[in-house]
């Protein structure tokens, strides 16, 4: 272990001012800045995409799953739950299109076709706080869009109100709604009144026939249709028992919505392609110049007898420490260039960036310096592999 | 003396012509990916809405010269394919189905109405794209006699998606609706929906003749033009020319100036874009500094000894700059003919999939930004390596 440091040690003292100069803006600049560049633009196209997303569906679920039967439907979503607690569900019942219901407050009565969605209380809790920060509250038990809203004329939320519909029977159920208008996305253009289980009067075991999900984007969505399906390979079943995932992604009236979401993500991709060509671009014109000046201390390490691997790895400690320095560099460009989109306003919507992700942030103070490393060692070796091909030719 | 400044550099130029022509194509994918990207998103997004608004600075006005004036200037202008006066306004309505089905198909809210020229066609805004309900002898109008009902009778109206379905039952069929006023129980006018607009927002939208909507309205006059272009691309070309010539009188918005979540989505993928672009930009410049500064730094003693042996300073800022020149060119050639290659397949991935959604064309890509986009690359390229080469040439350099 001593002797790559020896090595590294000799090789990277005592370097001509101007080559310092030249290297610290090209390759730590360049890199640090490639690194926060790929960071800030795979953060701005995931932020886009979920944004994408929230504009075209809004709160609605990006994922139902319908079961053969309620009983199977709540054997899978006790295991679901056990199993990957984080990702938002809820057992759901949703009319079959818009029923005609009756809000009455006071002498006035509403009557109006609407689409009615039941769902847990704490599910739709925690889409609100990522989504309408501002909606998120523990009372409120009954939301409509901004369509219902609309055609509710005159109606006050603040003063108490009743719901009466068939599919909850005949009695009256008094209801708390919110002042929030649910936004419902684009491809969404009729009323939809979201209410809670406890506000339903409804019991979710037996009367839920859909289980539905929240993924920030498509491409979450599709992981989480994979991991259903794990799932629910481990829950004990019969052949005539059957679960059908169900993404809005896929359904017709989305196609739009789904052909935006898959540009999105061809887009990222193409961007990322780009980026990760420029600084391996940079990584190669950089070392490579390191080695051109450096091309005397190394013709005498290997006078001396030290191998052309030895070199190698000499320039690969090198590496992974200029490969921590510009991973913390990219990181701290990177928090600075979303801090700066943020304070200019540049997009102009408050709650369109996503939070960071910290595995993403750490995989990058990682993965940077051995990727750096592995690629300056492959690189040095390569070349001088080629230089010794061609020894005795002189420049 | 220049093959033996060639044969010095050796691989040098390929690799500078291979990072050059990857920077020069790097940005060519970019701007492509904009102009198709952003394509697609208004063509499919602005289907329903007219695409140029030019709207009377003073308000809704009766004046006849001015509105003249303003159909003058359409008329003139290039990739206009429809234009007509139009008047718009907000108001509270009451549906309801007339006397013998009393109790049905009833609507009550805030509805934006919209009054456009029907009397031409084609209309600037394309309502015989619309979805036609089903007639009397239970079939739908084909797009032409959706067009023939709109011009001849007089009160055929479409209507959006989220108007349609906030009727309660939402209308099965064209048929015949009474329109109050809500607050004021004031009968404005007998219509009749024929069709229904898939438009993508969330307010109820009626669409009508002029004359009908001066009577929903209550107004008599117009607050300006609405017009949509043949070619997408050409939008904010003809929106420029458009302000020149009727700024003074009237305010000229496009599309994607409106204030409705596509436009926002607009908006924010311009804003990413830039960002992206900058960014890239900014990497292609580092690499191109790398790439240069490799070239002549590690030459640099082999420049020396040329320049004791008799070269000129001039002689070789010549050579070498009229050499990186070249490279450039090279590198912007190769990025071109790669691009050429590949921009179907672009073409493909950013246009088609809105093609199998909504019938639109495939554009021809202008040139033009191509080319002042990379000519700037092109030019901050050249000027950092006679940069480069100048310090080069002036330092001094001690030779053992």
């Amino acid at each position: 272990m001593r002797r790559p440091l020896i090595v590294s040690n000799l090789l990277f003292r005592n370097v001509d001012p101007l080559i310092v100069f030249g290297l610290g803006i090209g390759l730590l600049g360049g890199l640090g800045l490639a690194i926060g560049g790929t960071l800030l633009v795979e953060h701005l196209m995931t932020s886009y995409q979920s944004f994408l997303q929230k504009s075209l569906i809004g709160l609605r679920g990006t994922l139902t799953l319908e079961a053969s039967s309620p009983a199977v439907l709540q054997q899978f979503y006790r295991v679901w739950q056990a199993d990957s607690p984080a990702v938002p569900s809820s057992l759901t019942w949703s009319s079959d299109g818009a029923i005609a219901l009756e809000l009455e407050q006071g002498t006035r009565i509403w009557k109006r076709q609407v689409k009615v969605v039941v769902l847990e209380q704490e599910y739709l809790r925690q889409k609100l706080s990522a989504q309408q920060a501002g909606c998120a509250t523990n009372q409120t038990q009954a939301f409509g869009n901004p369509l219902l809203w609309l055609t509710l004329v005159e109606f006050d939320p603040e003063r108490p109100v009743t719901l009466q519909a068939k599919p909850f029977g005949e009695q009256k159920l008094p209801l708390h709604f919110s002042s929030c208008r649910l936004e419902t996305g684009m491809m969404t253009d009729y009323p939809i009144l979201f209410l809670s289980w406890s506000a339903s009067g409804m019991d979710p075991v037996g009367t839920a026939w859909q289980l539905e999900f929240s993924a920030p984007t498509a491409a979450e969505t599709e992981q989480l249709k994979w991991e259903i399906d794990k799932v629910w390979s481990t829950v004990p079943h019969s052949a005539t028992e059957w679960l059908d995932p169900k993404d809005v992604f896929k359904s017709k009236e989305m196609q739009l919505a789904a052909t935006l979401s898959e540009q999105a993500r061809f887009v990222a991709a193409v961007v990322f392609l780009l980026t990760l060509t420029l600084s391996a671009l940079i990584l190669f014109f950089g070392f490579s110049l390191l080695l051109e000046f450096k091309h005397k201390v190394t013709a005498i390490l290997r006078m001396i007898g030290i191998s052309r691997a030895a070199v190698a790895v000499g320039f690969m400690v090198k590496g992974a420490q200029i490969g921590v320095f510009v991973a913390v560099f990219g990181c701290l460009i990177a928090v600075t260039g979303r801090w700066l989109i943020r304070q200019g306003a540049w997009i102009p919507f408050e709650h369109f960036f996503m939070p960071w992700s910290l595995a993403i942030l750490g995989g990058t103070l990682l993965v940077i310096p051995l990727g750096i490393a592995l690629y300056n060692a492959v690189l040095i070796y390569g070349l001088l592999w080629q230089a010794d091909r061609k020894a005795g030719v002189i420049r | 003396m220049l093959p033996v400044i060639l044969r010095l550099f050796s691989w040098t130029p390929l690799l500078q012509l291979l990072l050059s022509g990857a920077a020069f194509f790097v940005l060519m994918v970019l701007i492509t990916i904009r102009l198709l990207y952003a394509y697609g998103l208004t063509a499919s997004l602005s289907s329903s809405a007219p695409h140029l608004t030019a709207e009377f600075i003073a308000g809704e006005s009766k004046d006849e010269t001015g509105l003249a004036a303003l159909q003058q200037a359409f008329e003139q202008a290039e990739s206009i394919s429809a234009f007509s006066p139009f008047l718009k306004g907000t108001r509270t309505l009451k549906i309801e189905s007339p006397a013998y089905v009393i109790g049905q198909y009833k609507f009550e809210a805030p509805v934006e109405i919209t009054g456009i020229d029907l009397k031409r066609f084609p209309f600037a805004i394309p309502l015989e794209q619309a979805e036609s309900l089903k007639n009397e002898a239970l079939t739908t109008y084909t797009t032409k006699e959706l067009a023939g009902q709109l011009m001849f009778s007089k009160r055929a109206v479409v209507v959006n998606e989220a108007m349609a379905n906030l009727f309660a039952p939402r209308p099965g069929m064209a048929g015949e609706f009474i329109v109050w006023d809500r607050a004021l129980e004031q009968l404005l006018a007998e219509v009749r929906i024929v069709a229904v607009l898939r438009d993508l927002l969330d307010t109820p939208r009626m669409l009508v003749g002029l004359p009908l909507a001066r009577q929903l309205l209550g107004k008599a006059g117009v607050q300006g033009i609405h017009a949509r272009v043949s070619d997408l691309q050409t939008l904010e070309t003809v929106r420029e020319a458009l302000t020149r010539k009727v700024g003074g009188f009237a305010r000229i918005s496009s599309w994607r100036d409106g204030h409705h979540r596509q436009q926002k989505l607009f908006r924010v993928f311009e804003a990413i874009f830039w960002i992206i672009t900058v960014a890239i930009l900014v990497l292609a410049v580092v690499t191109g500094i790398l790439g240069i500064y490799k070239v002549f730094v590690t030459k640099r003693r082999s420049l020396a000894i040329l320049h004791l042996l008799g070269l000129s300073k001039s002689a070789f800022f010549v050579m070498l700059s009229g050499l990186n020149v070249c490279i450039l060119a090279g590198g912007a050639g190769l990025a071109f003919a790669g691009f050429y290659l590949l921009s179907n397949s672009l073409h493909k991935q950013l246009v088609a999939s809105f093609q199998t959604v909504l019938p639109i064309e495939l554009p021809a890509l202008e040139w033009t930004p191509f080319l002042f986009w990379n000519g700037g690359l092109f030019l901050t390229y050249t000027l950092l390596s006679l940069g480069f080469l100048g310090i080069l040439l002036r330092a001094k350099l001690k030779l053992q």
